[in-house]
């Protein structure tokens, strides 16, 4: 399971938007409608997890979703926001 | 899916300061990037800094301080256990006293740095740009006193007409886009560190007005008239007053001096009328604890810091005006003793009452003049400028219909104000407070009297408050006052139509609707009338403005 990095806060602006504020680079993200619910659900779930939470809330394939949270999960990394 | 970096807007600075503060809490080093150059040379902008909570400041640290607009990186030059005064080591003077609990952190290291040669450039040429500030207010200052002569009299002149035209100019720019001024920041003071504009003319849409920002910052250091407003229109007045762009001179400079000599005979007869000085003065000095009582009521909303620096200098104004030195030396020396913290608030408002009890006892004038034909107002041409001043209402509406008045000095007033073109008073806070009587006058007046665009006043006035109380929710303006007022005169306005029973008198159609559907009750106070009907008038913007 990933784990959002200490020094990283984040906040709800509505439904479908949140903000992460990286602490130490001052780096500030807007993550929208699908990211946003990854994120939610980042520290309690395995991407197994995740890919049922989207394919719960989105009409698409299974392999576009998989590719999808990969490749978002492998950016939270190379940013340090998530380990 | 995407990772979306975002610039760091105002919108969003409120929720970041959040998290670091939340972060700082927890007892992690967090890093901020210093925007600004006010602790230049120290922490050159766009240097990364990294800050950690301490357990106690001390003189000489720099620390990042949260105030009303959001967090600044200042040293701190004096501390107690209560209050923090810091400053920015490039800035001229330093900041209002904030709480120690402001301090979130002290800067423990720099992580990057840029710094090149053009910031050591920038460092001489910022110690020269103080040096020739300090000149430039010299020379100002000298050409005031010589204003009388013939060719310093049409320079300023020059000057003044070039600002009068650009200001004009944006103005009409901005005429149809909902034009919002905000902020109260004093400039044109003529005094280093204290001649900065630090406002914000906003759009509806929130966009910033910036060139015309920028342009009234240049000629704040070109023109020394710059301070002075009696011959600005009012539309234009009022916003630059509101902004707090305008402001006197010193109190007791003369208009004329403040004109550099121009023709100020009209507005002469006006101010020297001792009647219209006295109910003034009461007006002014009844103003002064109304608006310290306003800011008390207002304490929740307001930073401390911003409350005390304002109710401070009002106190201190009262106090030297009214020569009540003597009686208040003990109160003015604890004004300025540092460290004091929350007991200084109960103190204060205790004084508040003590002030408010001997100044109430200063009477308005009685009307001994006969009552003045009101039907001469008739002549008193009503246009889209004069609204916008009148819109200013405040408190002053049901004091007026309370108390006897001098109804021929308020014409006087009236009519000056409306034939020139001008506002006649150029005193402070009151400004809008006097702005508030003319309107609870008009209001009556157009309410009770008949005159031949009566039709169009009512239509456009009404119209007008509508609008302003929308736009002021929209915005979600702090000052309560000014909203409940603006609900106030649509509802007095609706019950006097509602009334009326002309059926030749052509109200708007979409007036009709409130008329008809806004059941009125005129013998509520401001507030009332806000929370009584705070929930049609909204319903009625939706059904029939949006």
């Amino acid at each position: 399971m990933l784990k959002i990095m200490k020094n990283v806060g984040w906040r709800d602006l509505n439904e479908d938007q949140l903000l992460v504020v990286d602490c130490h680079t001052t780096q500030a993200f807007l993550l929208s409608h699908v990211s946003c619910l990854v994120w939610r659900n980042l520290e309690n779930n395995n991407v197994d997890q995740l890919i049922n939470i989207v394919l719960e809330e989105y009409d698409i394939g299974r392999d576009i979703a998989e590719y999808d949270i990969q490749k978002f999960i492998n950016d939270l990394k190379s940013k340090k926001l998530v380990s | 899916m995407s990772l979306d970096y975002i610039k760091t807007t105002p919108q969003y600075q409120k929720i970041i300061n959040e998290i670091y503060s939340e972060k700082l809490d927890l007892g992690l080093r967090v890093c901020m990037a210093v925007s600004t150059n006010s602790m230049y040379p120290t922490i050159v902008p766009g240097t990364l800094i990294e800050i950690e909570k301490m357990q106690s400041y001390a003189v000489g640290d720099v620390v990042v301080l949260a105030n009303a607009r959001g967090f600044l990186v200042h040293r701190i030059v004096k501390i107690n256990k209560n209050v923090v005064i810091a400053k920015g080591d490039n800035n001229l003077k330093e900041d209002e006293f904030l709480e120690v609990s402001a301090i979130k952190g002290k800067v423990v290291s720099i992580r990057s740095e840029k710094r090149g040669l053009v910031d050591y450039a920038s460092l001489i040429l910022n110690k020269v740009r103080k040096v020739f500030r300090l000149l430039f207010v010299k020379i100002k200052n000298l050409i005031f006193k010589y204003s009388s002569v013939p060719v310093i009299k049409h320079f300023l002149l020059i000057l003044y007409k070039a600002q009068v035209i650009i200001v004009r100019f944006y103005f009409k720019l901005f005429e149809s886009s909902n034009l919002y001024v905000r902020g109260s920041s004093v400039t044109g003071k003529l005094k280093p560190g204290l001649s900065d504009i630090d406002f914000t003319i906003l759009t509806k849409d929130g966009s910033n007005v910036e060139s015309l920002v920028k342009t009234l910052k240049v000629l704040s250091y070109l023109s020394p008239v710059i301070s002075f407003n009696s011959f600005l229109p009012i539309k234009i007045y009022a916003i630059l007053r509101s902004a707090g762009v305008i402001d006197d001179y010193e109190n007791q400079v003369n208009i004329k001096q403040l004109s550099g000599g121009l023709e100020v005979t009209p507005l002469k007869k006006v101010l020297y009328n001792k009647k219209i000085i006295d109910i003034h003065r009461s007006l002014e000095l009844i103003g002064y604890v109304d608006e310290i009582i306003f800011k008390f009521s207002q304490m929740s909303g307001y930073h401390p810091s911003y409350l005390f620096h304002n109710i401070k200098k009002l106190f201190q104004k009262i106090i030297k005006e009214e020569k009540w030195c003597n009686e208040f030396v003990l109160f003015e020396e604890f004004l300025e003793a540092p460290g004091r913290a929350v007991t200084l608030y109960n103190d204060l408002e205790e004084y508040a009452k003590a002030l408010a009890k001997i100044i109430k006892k200063i009477k308005v004038p009685k009307n001994n003049l006969p009552e003045i034909a009101l039907s001469d107002l008739n002549k008193i041409k009503i246009n889209d400028k004069d609204v916008f001043i009148f819109s200013k209402i405040r408190n002053y509406k049901s004091y007026l219909l309370k108390n006897d008045f001098d109804h021929e000095d308020l014409y006087q007033i009236i009519k000056y104000t409306v034939d020139e073109n001008t506002y006649p008073f150029s005193s402070g806070i009151m400004t809008f407070k006097m702005a508030t009587f003319f309107q609870a006058y008009y209001v009556n007046f157009i309410r009770f009297n008949d005159f031949e665009c009566k039709e169009e006043v009512i239509n456009k006035y009404l119209f007008d408050s509508i609008k302003f109380f929308n736009n002021y929710q929209t915005i979600k303006m702090k000052d309560r006052h000014t909203i409940q007022s603006a609900a106030r005169d649509i509802v007095v306005l609706i019950s006097y139509l509602s009334e009326k029973s002309d059926e030749n008198f052509k109200l708007d159609p979409k007036l009709q609707h409130f008329v008809h559907e806004l059941d009125c009750d005129e013998g509520l106070d401001a507030n009332e009338i806000y929370l009584r009907y705070i929930n049609e008038l909204n319903a009625l913007f939706i059904n029939h403005f949006e």
